[in-house]
């Protein structure tokens, strides 16, 4: 019974690692001025962002762009709208590679990357950090 | 050495194919090459046995330390409908098995054909057992534990597809091959999974089944180890099926699970077979009652029972819950297991299942709590804590296991 105890406080003591922090931002869900949505429902594009859905309302192609992995506006959008943790979107993912079933989205370096790879593809759809938003794409709205 | 030799074949290939497209950074995209390996260390205290005079002793095992998996994985897409999958699984570092090779067509979101080995779709793990890093325990539940698999966990060929219903998905796959360990009368073996998901996937519920379809054998021969399917390899025939349900619940870092599965097996035991079991295998009191006609009769063919219709039942409840500190993503977990399974014996050798064979009566819970600690989404850490809770030899025993597991997950 003692060793069932030093076992148990074993575990809690591994788990006893407490604080947290969340990031906070403005972030803008963009995509190519040609598309012709000019809004999505949350829904939707939380079906697009974790590969459950891969066209827009209008039937055309929907191609989600991440940002790399370490973006705070990553991060950011990941919790406002898919409302998961970077390693909850790990672990997601990895269950889908592990099971064949699919593949992250094509991720880009940074906020710059992202708008020039939004603004040549008509089928692409992004986020950026609200204030790097430029005329080169379109800001579509969630509802 | 042929083994090494195929491997080493296969191995190139999957290389050939990964490196090959990325020369083309068009192609780079379509080509991922990822996979994992964990490394672990297991010690179980105070298992009970049978000394030579009857009585009940306890001894602790040797500590374990494996490398329980290495897997590489490979998916290519062809183009928007054509995929590949292989999965190498390089258990211990020593052997390499295919574990999955499959093609898939995907015509629409309601019809896709996957042909090729695949991992069966079968309640909520069978298909992500091979990650392990990204879910709460280390062990399997207990229908697909590595020596009392209710099912074997690959198919042959598997339909599946969704429809929107309401505010979610209902999935469902439809699969076949050839049976367990080889088919009579052309039967066709059939596997379904119907699960209804919603909440943008928190939610979940579903039913998965499997029916032999007719008389099939086990896949392994006897004194060859426990069966990587559900037919015990004493059974001259067993026709069976297994039904099941099942839930899961994701929500505010809360993930909730629970499953129940029921095994009916119609089956005939090999009367010599039975005979080397009980001569070689060392069975309980409750065994040798099933095994022969009269047990306190000679151990012969014409004693032994053929008649070996059982049933196998088991559930399971796991919790956990994740939260995210300044060092990473921990997530303490519980879980409780109950498995029944009247016909297996303890010898793993031939055949058995070391946990219910032990019991008096084939039926053993285990209990466990732990923790996951992830210091980065691609590493992590495990420490759980069992206890095994079964009748033997008239009293309830219980013996505890200790397992601290490392993983890593590599590639793109």
């Amino acid at each position: 019974m003692n060793r069932a105890k030093a076992l148990l406080a074993l575990v809690a003591a591994l788990g006893a690692f407490v604080a947290s922090g969340a990031a906070a931002a403005d972030v803008a869900i963009i995509v190519h001025p040609d598309n012709a949505n000019a809004s999505l429902s949350e829904a939707d594009f939380t079906r697009i962002y974790l590969g459950r859905k891969d066209t827009f309302p209008d039937g055309s192609r929907a191609v989600p762009v991440n940002l790399a992995a370490e973006d705070a506006v990553r991060a950011a959008m990941e919790q406002d709208m898919l409302h998961k943790s970077p390693s909850q979107m790990k672990a997601y993912w990895t269950k889908l590679m592990f099971t064949g079933e699919g593949t992250p989205p094509e991720e880009v370096a940074d906020a710059s990357a992202m708008l020039k790879r939004v603004a040549g593809d008509p089928n692409a759809i992004g986020y950026v950090d609200a204030s790097a938003v430029t005329g080169d794409v379109k800001v579509i709205t969630i509802q | 050495m042929k083994k090494l030799q195929s491997t080493t074949c296969a191995l190139a290939v999957l290389g050939m194919a990964a490196t090959a497209p990325l020369a083309n950074a068009a192609a780079a995209s379509d080509v991922n090459l990822y996979g994992y390996l964990s490394w672990r260390v297991e010690k179980v205290w105070d298992e009970p046995a049978l000394d030579e005079a009857g009585e009940t002793v306890k001894a602790d095992a040797d500590r374990e330390i494996t490398l329980p998996s290495f897997n590489v994985m490979l998916q290519y897409a062809l183009d928007d409908r054509f995929k590949v999958f292989v999965n190498l699984d390089g258990e211990e570092a020593e052997d390499v098995s295919v574990a999955n090779l499959w093609g898939e067509y995907q015509h629409n979101q309601y019809l896709n054909v996957r042909l090729g080995k695949t991992y069966r779709r079968f309640g909520l793990y069978n298909e992500m057992l091979d990650a392990v890093p990204t879910y709460i325990g280390i062990e399997a539940p207990e229908l697909f534990d590595g020596d009392h698999l209710l099912i074997s966990r690959t198919t042959l060929a598997m339909v599946h597809g969704w429809v929107p219903l309401g505010d979610g998905e209902l999935r469902y796959s439809w699969s076949t091959d050839n049976g367990e360990g080889g088919p009579n009368d052309d039967n066709v073996p059939m596997g379904f999974d119907l699960r209804y998901d919603w909440g943008l996937g928190n939610y979940r519920v579903g039913i998965s089944g499997y029916t032999s379809n007719g008389d099939t054998t086990s896949d392994v021969d006897l004194g060859e180890g426990s069966p990587n399917s559900g037919v015990l390899p004493w059974m001259a025939a067993d026709d069976f099926y297994i039904i099941g349900a099942y839930g899961e619940l994701n929500r505010d870092g809360w993930q909730l699970q629970a499953a129940y599965w029921h095994a009916s097996h119609d089956a005939e035991r090999d009367p010599a077979s039975v005979v080397t079991v009980i001569q070689n295998a060392g069975v309980n009191a409750a065994q040798l009652d099933r095994f022969l006609l009269d047990p306190d009769g000679p151990v012969t063919e014409a004693n032994v029972d053929v008649d070996g219709d059982y049933d196998v039942d088991t559930w399971y409840l796991r919790g956990g819950y994740s939260f995210m500190t300044r060092r990473g993503e921990v997530v303490p977990y519980v879980q409780w297991d109950y498995y029944e399974n009247p016909e297996t014996i303890e010898s793993k050798t031939w055949g058995g299942d070391a946990e219910a064979g032990l019991a008096d009566d084939g039926e053993f819970s285990k209990a466990t709590v732990g923790v996951v600690f992830r210091p980065s989404p691609d590493i992590a850490m495990k420490l759980d804590a069992s206890m095994h809770i079964q009748e033997f030899n008239g009293s309830t025993e219980r013996y505890p296991e200790i397992r601290f597991d490392v993983s890593y997950i590599f590639g793109r």
